[in-house]
C-alpha cells in the first residue's frame, strides 16, 4: 500500500511538472482612433505592459506587447511616442527604447545603453531627443536607424519635453545628484543641438503644455518634501518671460499631469481630483470636474479630437489599475481594467 | 483486531489524501530526516506542538551547505531565492519572510531593520541541528513568528570526543567552498572551532527571454560573491551540573547584485553590491539540578550592512549614487528555568530584555527600542495518553504593553500499542513592526500597530516499524490562520512609500509527508516525499477593487512538493532529490501571463559518492549534479538561474 502511495506521489509530481510550452506569439491589428495605455508596472519587477482601448466599442486589449513578442515590455515603461508608422516605448529602468510597428506592434528596433530614459520627442524623421532622469545629457538619436548620434550636455537631469519651432523645452524635475535647485525649464536649439537658455519656474516642474497662443504652461509640484507651494506658470515662448504665475494654497498638495484639449485653450491637471481651467482664467479652479473620492488617480489624458477625459486609477500600485473615461464636461462614460500602474496615454489618431 | 481497524482507518486516510491530491490540495510533511537506525530517537512525538528536527546525519547525507536549499528539499516551507549567493528568504504557511523567526542558540537573529533573515548567509557547517516549529507552536521558542520559527544549534559539546573535519568542494562557475571544524573535548573544557570560506564567480549562461530581439544566450554578470566566517565556542564545566559557555559567530559577506534580465542593457556603468559584516556573541551559564534546569545568557549582536548602487558617465564621474550604510546593535539578557514540579508536570518560564539600536543613513538620527519579553508554560502528561501544554507570552515594547499571546496545545495518543499521535494547537500571536517600518526616512510610520494572528492547527503523525525491516512515517496537518493588521508598504500622496496596517490575510492549507526507510540485505534506503497546499488571500477592502479577494498573495505557490531517494551500500551512496515549485503570482493580478504568473518548475539533483577510511582518517568523496535536466526556470521574476551544474567534494574526518 505504502509503496503504491509513494509511486503515486512521484507520478503526480512528474505529471504535474511537464514543461511549459512556448506559446506562439499572437498577431494583432491595431486600428487607429484608439488610445494606447502604458502601464508602468512595479520598479524592479519588470511587469510593465501595453494596453489599447477602442473608444468606439469600449473594447480593451491588455498585455499587447507580450502577446505579440513573448517578451515583457520591461522594467517601468515610462512613456509612448507615436510617429508615422512606428510607436516608440521608453522603458525607464531597463535603459532602452523599443520601436514597434504602429499596426502590428512587431519589433522594429531598439536603442539601448540609456541610463534612465523618460521621454522621447521627434525633431524630424531622422532626429529625436531622449530625456534622462539621472544623466545630465540628452541623448540624440536617429529613430530611423536606431542609432545614438549625439549627446547634449545640460548640466542637469531632464524629464518632460515639448517643442515649438526650433526650441525644445525640457524640465529639470529631479533634484537628484545636483547642487542647484530643480526649478528650471531648459531650452535647446534643435537645429544646433545646443542648450541655449533656461527659465526659472517653481520647484519640481513635472508637466508642460503649449497653448493655442504659443504660451508654455508649466506645472510645478513644489517638491516631494513640500519645499514650497505648488505653482502653475505661463511663459512666453518667444521671450521666455513669465507672463503669469498661479500659486496653489496647500503646500501638502502635489498637482501634476498638466494636459491641454484639442483646441489648446483648456488646461486639465490632477490635484488628487481632476481640475480644468481656461487658458484665460485669472485664478486656479476651486472645484474639481472629476472628484477622486476613494480612487487613487495617477495619470491623465485628454482626447485631442473629442476632448474626452481619460484618468487612470493605480489603486494600491500592486494590482491592475483602472482607466475611467469621462466626456469633456466630466460626465462618466465608462471604465476599463488595464495593467499595473497605468501611467501614460498615447492617442493614436 | 485493533490493528485491522487502524489499517482501515489509515487506508481511509490515505484514500482521502489521494482524493484530495487529485485536486492537488494535500501534502505530506517531513517528520524524520535521520538515518534508519536512529530514526525514532530524534522526534519528540509526545510534543504537543509540531516540531521537525533536521539533524546533522541527514544533512551530511544530503551534503547541502545552503540551509535554504536544505529546507526547500525537506520541509514544506517556501524558499524565495534570488539566485545562488543572493538574498534568500523562507516563509511558512503562506505568511511573509518577516513572519519566520530564526533563532541561533535560542536568540533571534532576524534583522531588527528588515525583520527577516537572509538564509544565503547561514553556512550549513556551522550548525548541528535545525529545528522547525510550525505556526502557533513557535510560541514555545519566540513571539512574532506568525508563520513559524527555525532554531539553529551547535551541540558538539554533547559528545566527549575530539574531532577534526575538513571539506573542500569545487563546482561549476568557479565556485569554491572550504569548511573546517575542530572540536576538542576534555573532561571539564571543550572548544569548537568552525571556519568557512565560500566564493563563486557565478557567471553561468542562460537564455534571455526578457529582451528583444530574442534568442540570445547570455552570461550572467556582476553576480560573484565571497563569504568568510568562523564560529568559536568554549565551554567550561564549573561542576558536574554547572557550565559556562561562550560562543562567537563572525562573518564577512561580499556580493555583487546582478541586474534583472530586462535591465542588462541599461547604460551608466551601473555598479550594485552589498557588503555585510556581523558578529554575534553569547555568554551563557547553565545549572542542571535533578529536577530543575536554569539558564542565563548575555548577548551582543552587531551587524553592518552597506548597500551601494551607482551609475557613472563615460568619464567615470559618478552621476547617481545610493550608499546606504546601516549599523545595528542588539544587547540582550535572557533567563530561563524549567522544572519538573510533580510527576509529569513541567513548568517553564523565561524573561528576555533586549535593546535594539540602529544607526542608518536611511533614518533621521539614531533609533532604538527596548523590548521586555516573558513567558510561562505548563506541560502535563496524563497517563501517557494526553499531553497538554498551555503557554502565555507577554511583550512590552518601550514600556508599552502588547496584548498577551496565549497558546494551547494538546497531543493525544489514542492507542498505547501504536505510535499514532493527534495534535491540536490554538494560538494567538503578535508581530511588532520592524524598525524600517517605523523609522525609514521618508515614509516610516511610527503609528503602526503590531500584526496579529489567530491560528488553529491540527496534525496527525504515525510511525510503524515493521519487523525491524522497514519503518514508515506518515504525517499530515491542516491549519487556518487569520492575520490582521498585516503591514504593507504603499505609496502615499507624496510619492514616497509608507507602511500601513492594511491587509487582512487569511492563510490556510495542508502539509503531508511520508517517509519510508529500510534495509535490504546490505542495502540501506530512505525514500521521502512531502507536499504542501497553501492558500493565502487578502480580504481587506483595498484588495477588492478588482475583486482580488480570491487572488493568491504574491510569491506564495499554492503547491510545493519535494522528495528524495537515498541508498547506501558498502560505503557507496547515491541520492536523487527533487523539488517542485508550483506557479506563483508576482502581482495581485489574475492574468495568466508569464509576467504575472511564474510557471511551475521541477528541479532534480543527484549525487553519488563513497565513504572509506585510511588508517584513522575517514574520507568521503562525492560528485553532485544540480538541475540535471537543465531546466530553464525563474524562482523570482526575471532573475536568471543556472542550468545544469556540477560540484565535486572531498571531506576528511579525524577522530
Amino acid at each position: 500500500m505504502s509503496k503504491n502511495l509513494i509511486f503515486l506521489l512521484i507520478i503526480t509530481l512528474i505529471v504535474a511538472c511537464s514543461e511549459k510550452e512556448d506559446l506562439a506569439p499572437d498577431t494583432i491589428k491595431i486600428n487607429r482612433g484608439g488610445i494606447f495605455i502604458v502601464n508602468e508596472g512595479n520598479f524592479s519587477f519588470a511587469n510593465s505592459s501595453l494596453s489599447y482601448f477602442n473608444p468606439s466599442n469600449s473594447e480593451i486589449q491588455n498585455n499587447l506587447f507580450y502577446k505579440v513578442s513573448n517578451v515583457p515590455l520591461g522594467d517601468v515603461a515610462q512613456s509612448i511616442t507615436i510617429h508615422e508608422n512606428e510607436v516608440y516605448l521608453v522603458i525607464n529602468n531597463s535603459g532602452i527604447v523599443y520601436g514597434v510597428n504602429r499596426e502590428t506592434l512587431e519589433f522594429k528596433g531598439k536603442i539601448s545603453g540609456l541610463t534612465s530614459p523618460r521621454e522621447m520627442i521627434f525633431i524630424n524623421d531622422n532626429k529625436a531627443y531622449i530625456s534622462d532622469l539621472i544623466s545630465t545629457k540628452l541623448t540624440v538619436i536617429n529613430p530611423a536607424s536606431y542609432e545614438i548620434i549625439g549627446k547634449i550636455e545640460l548640466g542637469k537631469s531632464s524629464d518632460c519635453m515639448i517643442k515649438t519651432n526650433n526650441k525644445v523645452m525640457t524640465a529639470n524635475w529631479s533634484a537628484y545628484n545636483q547642487t542647484t535647485i530643480n526649478n528650471t525649464v531648459m531650452v535647446i536649439n534643435s537645429d544646433t543641438d545646443k542648450l541655449v537658455d533656461s527659465v526659472v519656474v517653481g520647484i519640481e516642474p513635472n508637466s508642460m503644455v503649449i497653448d493655442k497662443n504659443n504660451y508654455l504652461w508649466v506645472l510645478c509640484s513644489g517638491g516631494f518634501m513640500n519645499s514650497e507651494l505648488p505653482t502653475l506658470w505661463k511663459i512666453n515662448t518667444g521671450t521666455l518671460e513669465t507672463e503669469k504665475q498661479f500659486t496653489f494654497t496647500n503646500i501638502a498638495q502635489s498637482p501634476d499631469n498638466l494636459c491641454i484639449n484639442g483646441n489648446s485653450d483648456s488646461l486639465y491637471f490632477l490635484n488628487n481630483s481632476v481640475f480644468r481651467m481656461s487658458i484665460y482664467d485669472q485664478s486656479l479652479p476651486e472645484t474639481a470636474i472629476i472628484s477622486e473620492e476613494e480612487n487613487n488617480y495617477y495619470s491623465l489624458g485628454i482626447d485631442p479630437i473629442n476632448n474626452d477625459i481619460y484618468v487612470s486609477d493605480a489603486i494600491d500600485y500592486n494590482q491592475n489599475g483602472i482607466v475611467y473615461r469621462y466626456n469633456s464636461s466630466g460626465n462618466y462614460i465608462s471604465s476599463t481594467g488595464v495593467g499595473i500602474i497605468p501611467g501614460c496615454f498615447g492617442f493614436n489618431y | 483486531m485493533p490493528n485491522v481497524i487502524l489499517k482501515y482507518k489509515l487506508t481511509a486516510l490515505i484514500i482521502l489524501v489521494l482524493a484530495l491530491n487529485l485536486k492537488a490540495q494535500v501534502i505530506y510533511d517531513t517528520l524524520l530526516l535521520t538515518e534508519f537506525e536512529v530514526i525514532s530517537n530524534l522526534v519528540d512525538l509526545n510534543s504537543p506542538t509540531k516540531v521537525i528536527t533536521i539533524d546533522s546525519i541527514a544533512r551530511k547525507e544530503l551534503n547541502l551547505n545552503d540551509i535554504g536549499e536544505l529546507l526547500a528539499s525537506y520541509t514544506p516551507v517556501f524558499v524565495k531565492s534570488y539566485g545562488k549567493g543572493s538574498l534568500s528568504t523562507v516563509s511558512f504557511r503562506g505568511t511573509g519572510a518577516s513572519h519566520t523567526k530564526v533563532l541561533w542558540e535560542g536568540l533571534n537573529i532576524n534583522s531588527p531593520m528588515l525583520g527577516q533573515t537572509d538564509f544565503s548567509l547561514l553556512p550549513g557547517s556551522f550548525f548541528d541541528e535545525i529545528e522547525l516549529h510550525y505556526g502557533g507552536g513557535s510560541l514555545t521558542t519566540v513571539s512574532g513568528a506568525l508563520g513559524g520559527s527555525i532554531s539553529l544549534k551547535n551541540n558538539s559539546s554533547n559528545n566527549n570526543k575530539h574531532w577534526l573535519n575538513v571539506k573542500q568542494s569545487v563546482g561549476s562557475f568557479n565556485t569554491y567552498l572550504t569548511a573546517a571544524t575542530l572540536v576538542i573535548n576534555k573532561s571539564d573544557f571543550s572548544s569548537d572551532t568552525r571556519l568557512m570560506r565560500q566564493s563563486s564567480l557565478n557567471n553561468f549562461t542562460y537564455y534571455n527571454n526578457a529582451l528583444l530581439p530574442t534568442g540570445e544566450e547570455m552570461t550572467q554578470s556582476n553576480s560573484n560573491f565571497a563569504n568568510i566566517g568562523f564560529t568559536q565556542q568554549f565551554s567550561y564545566k564549573i561542576s558536574n551540573n554547572q557550565e559556562i559557555t561562550f560562543i562567537s559567530w563572525n562573518q564577512w559577506n561580499n556580493r555583487n547584485i546582478p541586474a534583472i534580465m530586462t535591465n542588462i542593457e541599461k547604460g551608466g556603468n551601473q555598479k550594485e553590491y552589498q557588503n555585510d559584516f556581523f558578529s554575534r556573541n553569547i555568554i551563557g551559564w547553565t545549572l542542571n539540578n535533578s529536577k530543575t534546569y536554569w539558564e542565563a545568557k548575555g548577548a551582543y549582536f552587531y551587524e553592518d550592512i552597506d548597500y551601494y548602487l551607482s551609475t557613472s558617465d563615460s568619464l567615470e564621474n559618478t552621476i547617481s549614487l545610493i550608499d546606504s550604510k546601516n549599523k545595528t546593535e542588539n544587547y540582550s539578557f535572557t533567563g530561563n528555568v524549567s522544572s519538573v514540579l510533580i510527576e509529569s508536570l513541567i513548568l517553564k518560564a523565561g524573561v528576555e530584555l533586549l535593546q535594539q539600536i540602529v544607526i542608518s543613513n536611511n533614518y533621521s538620527g539614531k533609533k532604538q527600542r527596548t523590548l521586555f519579553n516573558s513567558y510561562i508554560s505548563i506541560k502535563k502528561n496524563f497517563k501517557n495518553l494526553i499531553t497538554v501544554e498551555a503557554l502565555i507570552r507577554s511583550e512590552i515594547v518601550d514600556a508599552e504593553f502588547i496584548p498577551l499571546t496565549p497558546m494551547l496545545a494538546i497531543n493525544l495518543k489514542p492507542f498505547t500499542e501504536h505510535d499514532l499521535h493527534l495534535r491540536i494547537n490554538l494560538s494567538k500571536n503578535h508581530n511588532i513592526p520592524t524598525l524600517n517600518d517605523l523609522y525609514w526616512y521618508p515614509g516610516g510610520n511610527e503609528k503602526l500597530k503590531p500584526e496579529q494572528s489567530l491560528e488553529a492547527d491540527l496534525s496527525v503523525d504515525y510511525i510503524k516499524n515493521l519487523n525491524n525491516k522497514y519503518i514508515i512515517t506518515l504525517s499530515a496537518s491542516a491549519y487556518a490562520s487569520s492575520v490582521s493588521n498585516w503591514i504593507i508598504w504603499l505609496p502615499g500622496d507624496y510619492r514616497y512609500w509608507s507602511p500601513e496596517n492594511i491587509a487582512s490575510v487569511y492563510a490556510r492549507g495542508t502539509e503531508l509527508s511520508i517517509r519510508f526507510s529500510g534495509n535490504y540485505g546490505k542495502l540501506k534506503y530512505n525514500l521521502f516525499g512531502e507536499y504542501a497546499y497553501t492558500r493565502t488571500t487578502d480580504n481587506s477592502k483595498k484588495s477588492n477593487a478588482n475583486d482580488n479577494s480570491d487572488t493568491q498573495l504574491m510569491y506564495v505557490p499554492k503547491h510545493t512538493a519535494s522528495g528524495y531517494l537515498n541508498i547506501n551500500i558498502m560505503g557507496y551512496f547515491a541520492n536523487w532529490s527533487l523539488t517542485y515549485t508550483g506557479s506563483r503570482n508576482t502581482s495581485l493580478n489574475n492574468d495568466e501571463n508569464y509576467s504575472f504568473t511564474l510557471p511551475q518548475y521541477l528541479l532534480n539533483n543527484i549525487s553519488v559518492g563513497k565513504k572509506f577510511s585510511i588508517k584513522k582518517v575517514d574520507l568521503e568523496i562525492r560528485i553532485k549534479a544540480y538541475n540535471i535536466f537543465d531546466i530553464d526556470y525563474q524562482a523570482v521574476l526575471w532573475r536568471a538561474m543556472p542550468g545544469r551544474n556540477y560540484e565535486i567534494s572531498l571531506s576528511c574526518g579525524l577522530k
